[in-house]
């Protein structure tokens, strides 16, 4: 929930940043920090003008005599580098040292792949991620979880890399899945799970799942990875400027090519687990409940129920495959200490076509309510219940966030209403709840008063319809600013995890531009819309008995 | 076929860490007592030096002898400031840079009302931890611009107002050993790799270590090496060097460049011997019988290596790209090990780094791997890589020269020490261009001096250890260790307790009277140290309500707590009281022994064994309170009289500081059908403060 909804504060140019610009500066051109420069160049790299390039400075004394104690505001004597008074390059001594910058560029290559590119001269490596939606809008029906499966088997290699025999390998692999598929519906059977292992046995002679990762690891890159951040699948690697081409090869032959083997190391074990998750978490009842009478055709709902023993056949994997990584589908986002130019062009080049035929998607619309809706549902001993309004178009996702910890809060609106009555009160809230592209959801409150004293769902209501009418001051959300904030500082030490976030972000909001919002605080004026918003809509509740 | 050269297999291959690490010795211009052997050296002024070889860092060192490094980072980004202080894990004893690091964390003072580090900068929107390395543990804080010099100034009065309290420092010890067990349970194999890294010789041993340090060798600690001159602040930040700089001597109250602590308390802060023994380090543990998780640790250089560091990362690359392909694998294909999918993660410290590689694998194919391992490396020299295994490790090589920088945290730290050592930063990067030309360079010298690079295998599973030569065997935890404060109790354990308060309470009055007891009236004097003296009137009812008049200096309080309702009233004037401040008197009443003995009778309240004491001329058995009410309330009870003696606690005051709390309890009376004591003793943080209460009266509520 953090990684999707914190906002990424990075901003290109000077005028745009949130702290104060250094007063002694004139604005130098910007230009990158060296590069170690590679052994076997790629392609055609200008090499541009350099930036911070560590030169002997012939002009600076070794000592300077101390002095004792501060004299005034000024800094001691002996703090200040001294200088001889006919150093040569004193004019430039006087000039602050150019300021280092980020810049942040955008890519549509043609076969529609979108990047974002950040040129950081601070990072060594280049890290790349790669976020594609697996909330189940890919998923087949009766299948909830293969799209995300699919994204895990991926790195067992394609056809062109791992495989002695494409067109044997495919045969045995048809068979194998035919297999899978008799052996789960007929549980216990052993002569379903021996023709199983024989099949298995002779796919894996045709292909061998761990060629791609030492052919990525050769390239280099460094980690690659896939990541469940549900409902997004991301895959994330490390790589070197003079292997971009490599890599954008493997990664295209990835999307292309596709044999997903070993996806039964991935199906079952994702399966198991959302069967137990569903027998551990009983109010994921209550809020499908609420995703029915509010989002009915959302695949969110199939993802909260108990999951169906069974395996896809092998043309089901690969359109879930290939629709949820058709370049339309997908964002990229590249971090590093780059030469924009020739990773543009490389991946054009690289990126120019696809087979891969675009889904005809369509977004889960959000059924708006005439009044109130309410349901029960029964035999959830925790009680409580869970309330869910639509939410408004979003433009500022960071204010949505505020909103959010700000109702949960130990100091927010509801527990100060309702503390001294319900002491132990459990507060869970969820926007935008499921993640769907642009925010447009809903905001869900998940309520428990583990006490049991009745009537909850309505006392929240009526809190939250005062809420936004209450005056609150400027500085309101500051509390939760600095949570935000905290949590971001915790996760943001790694330019890899950044680029993971970003990519993340960039799917889940299109229209938020990543270099225009700063990590900053919002005040009131900004959150306190989107909360009049949500709350004068009618909510749907659904109780838990 | 390999050719096999008349190398002896089972030679121990020790490193010297000190060997290796006295490249890794940072801030070379310290002006303070070399490492080993540490003596004292004549008192010279500090020589102030301002180096600015690359236009976007800042050398520069304070007058108090604080080494800074000034960075300029990308606008938008946030602010680091990492201390490095030159006092890491090899120095005085196994744990204590670690303990006290923590203490520095998380050290409050009540008194003053200053809350931890920790909690001050987590208040500022930032984040902190501490880093330890071999020689250096650094204090790494993220924060934004506009908060860096308040983060300064937190620091400033954290460095100077480290607590010497012994229970503090006990409980944060406590904290951090739970920690520890808890990580080791999640993740042993990281664990145990973070381990070696250190020199250690197994988690068992680690934890055994931080058990047996005593809370005055933490203070000593921080008394000899967190000190300025052994220091080094690093701070990358987008505000420009004038900024930083003013931040850094203003204001002069609180400003670090003024931070002059005490002299050090005289003594020595010796360097560990350690060594890094590559080895296969095998512990026996509970688990899926016939299954092991295994390990490969092999240590990477980093640019501070001075000599030969491009040489081992291309042999390195050679026996494995990163955990995939090269001569390992291949190996291992030939020995039939062909279904170990490795996980591969990077172990860092400030001070060294290693590629590990995981796997869950049968017992036998564990020692296969580490067979495997082994001959792997031994071929690099009986069979020389060829051109293009050569050309693949060097690109691959490339890459794993910067992974030590790969996040902003650790490219500062390394940053702040090639530049403090004079070290280029990209020196390696360049020594790996230049052979690139496989001519220029010796690949059989290379593959032999690779031998000595330290290379693990840990192996965690059930089952007695095999017998290898280079076997060694660890614990992962201490013989009979239990982490209690995360830990269940057993019901065996609370069982045990219950004899214990049978006899208390019969000690007492009897059951009977307890099933009855609802509270208490009683009062009391109360005497302080440069506090005048005071009368208590207290009325407590178990379900919380409260009443207490308090006379002093002729004046009266009163305080009453009813439900929800929380007042105090002083001359007609009533204040409300808020929830914390509410449940501290609350607790102090929950606290009187026989009311602890009636919610234990009652069911509300359990207890776990700790330990059984002697205490002077007392045996004193020690039972812990379960559960969310209490933090680590602990009472004494006579193993002869079964009077309970002691009950100790920590309480969270309003400002957030934490303050241990100890009550010895005596002059045990007739008190109406019970028997109560009727003297107390409290003491707050070993001895801060004290007061004495005698009462002269102590009457129980029993209800009809």
């Amino acid at each position: 929930m953090i990684a999707a909804a914190l906002c990424f504060l990075l901003s290109a140019a000077p005028a745009a940043q949130a702290v104060p610009k250094p007063v002694s500066q004139g604005p130098p051109p910007a230009s990158p920090t060296p590069k170690p420069p590679s052994a076997t160049p790629e392609g055609q790299k200008p090499q541009a003008a350099k930036l911070g390039t560590a030169k002997a400075r012939t002009d600076q004394p070794g000592t300077a005599k101390p002095t004792k104690g501060n004299t005034g505001t000024k800094f001691p004597a002996d703090q200040e580098p001294t200088k001889p008074a006919s150093e040569p390059g004193s004019k430039r001594a006087k000039q602050a040292p150019p300021v280092p910058l980020r810049k942040f560029h955008r890519l549509t290559t043609a076969d529609g792949s979108r990047f974002h590119l950040i040129q950081d001269p601070t990072v060594a490596h280049i890290h790349w991620a790669i976020a594609s939606w697996a909330d189940g809008r890919d998923d087949p029906p009766g299948l909830p979880g293969l799209t995300m499966a699919t994204a895990q088997a991926s790195l067992a290699g394609t056809w062109s890399t791992g495989s002695s025999d494409p067109q044997a390998e495919r045969e045995a692999l048809d068979k194998l899945y035919e297999a899978w598929q008799q052996q789960l519906a007929k549980p216990g059977n052993s002569e379903a799970a021996d023709q199983v292992i024989k099949l298995d046995t002779e796919a894996a002679k045709l292909g061998d799942s761990r060629i791609f990762e030492r052919v990525l690891a050769a390239a280099p890159a460094f980690q690659p990875e896939i990541l469940d951040r549900a409902p997004l699948a991301v895959f994330a690697l490390t790589t070197t400027e003079p292997a971009i081409e490599t890599v954008a090869k493997l990664l295209l032959e990835r999307r292309e090519e596709q044999a997903l083997r070993d996806l039964d190391l991935a199906w079952l074990p994702s399966v198991l687990a959302r069967a137990q998750a569903h027998a551990l978490n009983p109010r994921h009842r209550l809020h499908g409940e609420v995703l029915a009478l509010l989002m009915p055709s959302s695949p969110a709902i199939a993802h909260l129920e108990a999951p169906p023993i069974t395996a896809p056949n092998r043309d089901q994997a690969q359109a879930a495959w290939q629709a949820s990584q058709h370049p339309t589908n997908t964002v990229h986002v590249l971090i590093g200490n780059f030469d924009t130019d020739y990773i543009k062009k490389t991946l054009s080049l690289v990126f120019s076509e696809t087979k891969l035929i675009a889904p005809a998607r369509r977004e889960a619309p959000r059924r708006p309510l005439g009044g109130q809706r309410r349901s029960i549902v029964p035999g959830i001993a925790s009680g409580g219940g869970a309330i869910a309004w639509g939410l408004p178009p979003i433009t500022d996702p960071t204010a949505l966030e505020l909103a959010r910890r700000w109702l949960m809060d130990e100091r927010g609106p509801l527990r100060r209403a309702l503390g001294k009555k319900r002491p132990n009160l459990v507060i869970d809230c969820r926007a935008p709840w499921p993640t769907t592209t642009s925010g447009q959801s809903l905001l869900l409150l998940d309520l428990q008063d583990p006490n049991g004293k009745p009537g909850l769902v309505n006392e929240v209501i009526a809190i939250c319809k005062t809420i936004a009418d209450k005056p609150l001051s400027q500085g309101q959300f500051y509390r939760n600013y600095l949570q935000l904030s905290s949590d971001w500082n915790r996760t943001s030490d790694s330019p890899r995890a950044i680029a993971i976030m970003l990519a993340e972000r960039a799917l889940v909001w299109p229209a938020v531009k990543l270099d225009r919002l700063a990590l900053r605080h919002r005040k009131a004026d900004k959150v306190l819309p989107i909360l009049k918003a949500v709350f004068a809509s009618n909510p749907a509740t659904v109780e838990a008995k | 076929m390999i050719r096999s050269h008349n190398h002896n297999h089972n030679r121990r291959r020790s490193h010297h860490v000190l060997t290796a690490m006295t490249t890794a010795l940072v801030f070379t211009a310290c002006s303070g007592p070399p490492p080993a052997p540490p003596k004292p050296e004549p008192k010279k002024p500090i020589p102030t030096r301002a180096v600015s070889a690359n236009a976007q860092s800042q050398s520069l060192r304070l007058h108090n002898g604080l080494e800074t490094y000034l960075e300029l980072a990308p606008s938008g980004s946030d602010t680091q400031v990492q201390l490095a202080v030159v006092a890491g894990s090899l120095f005085v004893a196994p744990g204590l840079a670690e303990l006290a690091a923590t203490v520095m964390l998380e050290s409050s003072d009540p008194a003053a009302g200053r809350p931890s580090l920790r909690h001050r900068i987590e208040a500022l929107g930032g984040t902190i931890d501490a880093k330890i390395g071999l020689m250096t543990t650094w204090f790494d804080i993220r924060i934004h611009q506009n908060s860096l010099a308040k983060s300064i100034i937190a620091l400033r009065e954290s460095l100077e107002s480290v607590t010497q309290s012994r229970s503090q420092i006990e409980r944060m010890r406590s904290d951090l050993i739970a920690t520890l067990a808890a990580k080791l349970d999640d993740e042993p194999l990281r664990e145990a790799a973070r381990m070696l890294l250190h020199g250690e010789v197994g988690t068992g041993a680690y934890l055994n270590s931080l058990l047996d340090l005593d809370p005055s060798e933490v203070s000593l600690f921080h008394s000899r090496l967190y000190r300025p001159e052994r220091c080094l602040l690093a701070i990358s930040s987008a505000g420009d060097f004038n900024e930083t700089r003013a931040i850094l001597h203003l204001p002069a109250a609180t400003a670090i460049a003024e931070w002059n602590p005490p002299p050090a308390v005289p003594g020595p802060s010796p360097i560990i011997e350690r060594k890094f023994e590559s080895g296969l380090y095998w512990a026996s543990t509970a688990g899926r019988p016939g299954l092991v998780q295994a390990s490969f640790v092999m240590r990477l250089p980093d640019a501070s290596v001075k000599s030969g560091a491009a040489e081992w990362l291309v042999m390195h690359s050679c026996l494995t790209l990163g955990g995939r392909g090269g001569r390992l694998e291949r190996m291992q294909d030939e020995a039939g090990v062909t279904d170990v999918h490795w996980q591969t993660h990077i172990e860092r410290t400030p001070d060294a780094i290693a590629l590990v590689m995981s796997a869950t694998v049968p017992f036998q194919q564990a020692i296969t791997l580490w067979r495997v391992l082994n001959r792997a490396r031994q071929s690099l020299i009986d069979v020389p890589p060829t051109p293009s295994e050569l050309q693949l490790a060097l690109r691959r090589a490339r890459l794993d020269a910067n992974l030590p920088g790969i996040s902003s945290g650790e490219r500062l730290r390394l940053a702040a020490n090639l530049k403090s050592r004079g070290i280029a930063a990209r020196g390696l990067i360049t020594r790996l261009e230049q052979i690139s030309d496989l001519s220029t360079w010796n690949q059989t010298d290379a593959a032999i001096a690779f031998q000595e690079t330290p290379a693990w295998m840990v192996a965690i599973g059930p089952g007695p250890a095999p017998e290898l030569p280079d076997l060694r065997p660890f614990e992962l935890l201490p013989k009979g260790f239990e982490a209690t404060i995360d830990s269940e109790p057993t019901p065996a354990a609370i069982a045990a307790t219950g004899s214990w308060l049978i006899r208390a309470r019969a000690a007492t009055g009897g059951s009977e009277m307890f099933d009855g007891l609802t509270g208490f009236n009683s009062t009391g004097t109360i005497v302080a140290d440069r506090s005048p003296d005071a009368t208590d009137i207290i009325v407590w009812n178990q379900s919380g309500k409260l009443t207490r008049r308090r006379k002093i200096v002729g004046q009266t309080l009163t305080t009453e707590l009813e439900g929800n309702n929380w007042s105090e009233t002083f001359d007609k004037v009533r204040k409300s009281l808020n929830a914390r401040e509410a449940k501290l008197l609350r607790h102090q009443m929950m606290r009187h022994p026989l009311m602890l003995l009636a919610a234990n009778q009652r069911g509300t309240l359990q207890f776990r064994p700790i330990a059984q004491r002697s205490s002077g001329d007392r045996e004193l058995m020690i039972l812990e309170a379960i559960g969310n009410e209490f933090d680590r309330l602990r009472i004494h009870i006579d193993t002869e009289s079964h009077l309970i003696r002691i009950v100790e606690s920590w309480e969270r005051l309003p400002d957030e500081t934490l303050v241990h709390v100890r009550e010895s309890w005596s002059d045990y009376r007739t008190a109406g059908s019970m028997r109560a004591p009727h003297r107390l003793r409290t003491t707050w943080n070993d001895g801060e403060h004290q007061t004495e209460t005698v009462f002269s009266e102590w009457l129980p509520t029993l209800k009809n």
